[in-house]
């Protein structure tokens, strides 16, 4: 057995199959503690995470997606760093998406896509989404079988941000391709990956003109979706921005939208799956969906980590960090922090405090597309239940209750299963 | 003897209409046509741990109580 004091959780395969019994270690060291590899300091208890996310003053986001690789692009010194930090942003992997920007641009970046997704917006696009959720279940259904990612949850999540954020139907079959999502294979796997390679400078890079022509478009003939939304949105200070500016959180959006959302979905599914119970009181009373998306976020939360940077040195947890120390905030940790969560290894449908988990994370960064990943969540599992009966988990591909067999993506970054095999019996409509 | 009440806030600034707080206690908070949550202003003791709630799931962290002492003398 692994001594759990010894394991690079960056590079650790094993721990990727199974994270839970090491932040599980990790807390029992403290709350704050160090990790022997990399000098990363992880946080694992829920309040403390909730309080670095509150203190962006001191916690810069500028290596949220890449903790500790690259390593930093200059040499920490004194007790803040915030100008070397400002000096070498630019170097740092992603720097023009928001999710590592810091105040005040992150404000500015982050108000051209306050708004368009919240669950009165999604509202207005609900029939829509429920037929995507059908038309995807029609392709395989009367087969009786699935694997959940190809033939559902990939395409599905794909789709769903497409239309929403008005691509043209002629290109759809290219953006579906492109992202994996259709016939081409794709490396979306490589973000967090185990042998420290960085993550790419901007991963969705070509997909720039696409939407730079859609953007300038819609500045100048508005439509009713997402993206016009952004083309004439203003900045605070009433400016206009440039249409490049618009760029950046239009291509982010689908970035993060595609792999997180699919390892939602494929988590909700797995979970009806090995408690059947859950499908027919599911069925009985839909009511119950949205607090069993919410557990099965705090329980699978599908970015494990998201990182930060001290900018002024601090004692935190009671931990002094010095500036220029890497934290890392353990989102999977921390929403099984049995302090917070009772019984925090089970699935309960009857928390009542299961809104209160932090997978999209809090505060200023807090996940812009949570309402969109919510609904397509509520729905998928809506439109399966009522369109099949007794799913179960495919036992030849997965084995037998009790000796369950699943494969995770092997990266720090993420958690979700590379595949799902499902069995149903299809209801007669 | 001034009155000691709560008073319930929601920084416009910080609410993006995520709405989970009406999700929580739709007695409490109502969500604006432009995507703003309000909460009622002086909420009663019995209402404060649903607020609470709300404060604790708010993704934005945009909900605040404070203590609110009015006093009626002039």
């Amino acid at each position: 057995m692994t001594d759990l004091a010894d394991v690079n959780y960056f590079a650790d395969e094993a721990i990727t199959q199974n994270p839970y019994e090491y932040f599980d270690f990790l807390r029992m060291q403290g709350p704050v503690t160090r990790e022997p590899h990399h000098g990363v300091v992880a946080v694992t208890g829920y309040q403390e995470v909730m309080a670095a996310f509150k203190d962006h003053a001191t916690f810069s986001a500028v290596n949220a997606i890449g903790g500790p690789f690259p390593p930093l692009p200059f040499e920490p010194v004194g007790d803040d760093i915030s100008e070397l930090i400002e000096a070498h942003r630019h170097q740092f992997p992603i720097a023009e998406h928001m999710v590592v920007m810091d105040p005040p641009h992150h404000e500015k970046a982050r108000s051209l896509l306050a708004k368009l997704l919240t669950p009165r917006r999604l509202q207005e696009n609900e029939d829509y989404m429920w037929q995507l959720a059908d038309h995807q279940l029609d392709t395989f259904l009367d087969r009786g079988r699935c694997e959940f990612l190809a033939d559902y949850a990939k395409p599905f999540a794909t789709s769903a941000i497409i239309d929403l954020l008005g691509v043209p139907a002629e290109d759809r079959g290219d953006f579906l391709a492109a992202l994996g999502a259709g016939a081409v294979k794709h490396d979306g796997d490589r973000v967090g990956a185990l042998d420290g390679e960085p993550v790419g400078l901007d991963p969705l890079r070509y997909l720039d003109d696409r939407f730079a022509g859609y953007l300038t478009e819609r500045r100048r003939e508005p439509r009713e979706d997402v993206l016009s939304g952004m083309a004439t949105a203003g900045y605070p200070d009433g400016s206009i921005p440039p249409i490049a500016e618009v760029v950046k959180p239009a291509t982010f959006l689908f970035a993060a939208g595609q792999e997180t959302v699919t390892k939602l979905l494929s988590a909700a599914v797995q979970t009806l799956g090995d408690h059947p119970e859950y499908q027919q009181q599911l069925r009985d009373n839909p009511k119950l969906i949205p607090a069993f998306i919410e557990e099965a976020l705090r329980m699978h939360s599908p970015t494990k980590v998201d990182f930060r940077l001290v900018r002024t040195t601090t004692t935190f947890g009671g931990v002094e960090l010095k500036a220029g120390t890497v934290v890392m905030l353990c989102l999977a940790a921390a929403n099984r922090d049995p302090a917070k969560f009772d019984d925090p290894h089970e699935f309960r449908l009857d928390r009542k405090n299961v809104r209160e988990h932090i997978a999209f994370g809090r505060g200023i960064h807090t996940c812009a597309g949570a309402p969109l990943a919510r609904v397509e969540g509520q729905i998928t599992v809506r439109r399966l239940l009522e369109r099949t009966r007794d799913i179960t988990i495919d036992a030849s591909v997965h084995g037998e209750p009790g000796r369950r067999h699943y494969d995770y993506v092997p990266t720090f970054l993420l958690r979700g299963l590379t595949e799902l095999h499902i069995e149903f019996t299809p209801k007669d409509n | 003897m001034p009155a000691e009440r709560k008073r319930l806030l929601v920084d416009p600034q910080l609410c993006e209409g995520h709405a989970l707080c009406i999700e929580i206690a739709p007695e409490i908070f109502t969500v604006s046509d432009d995507d703003v949550a309000t909460g009622i202003e002086h909420p009663t003791d019995d209402q404060l741990e649903a607020v609470q709630a709300a404060i604790d799931a708010c993704p934005r962290g945009a909900i605040s109580i404070t203590d609110d002492r009015e006093d009626p003398r002039p």
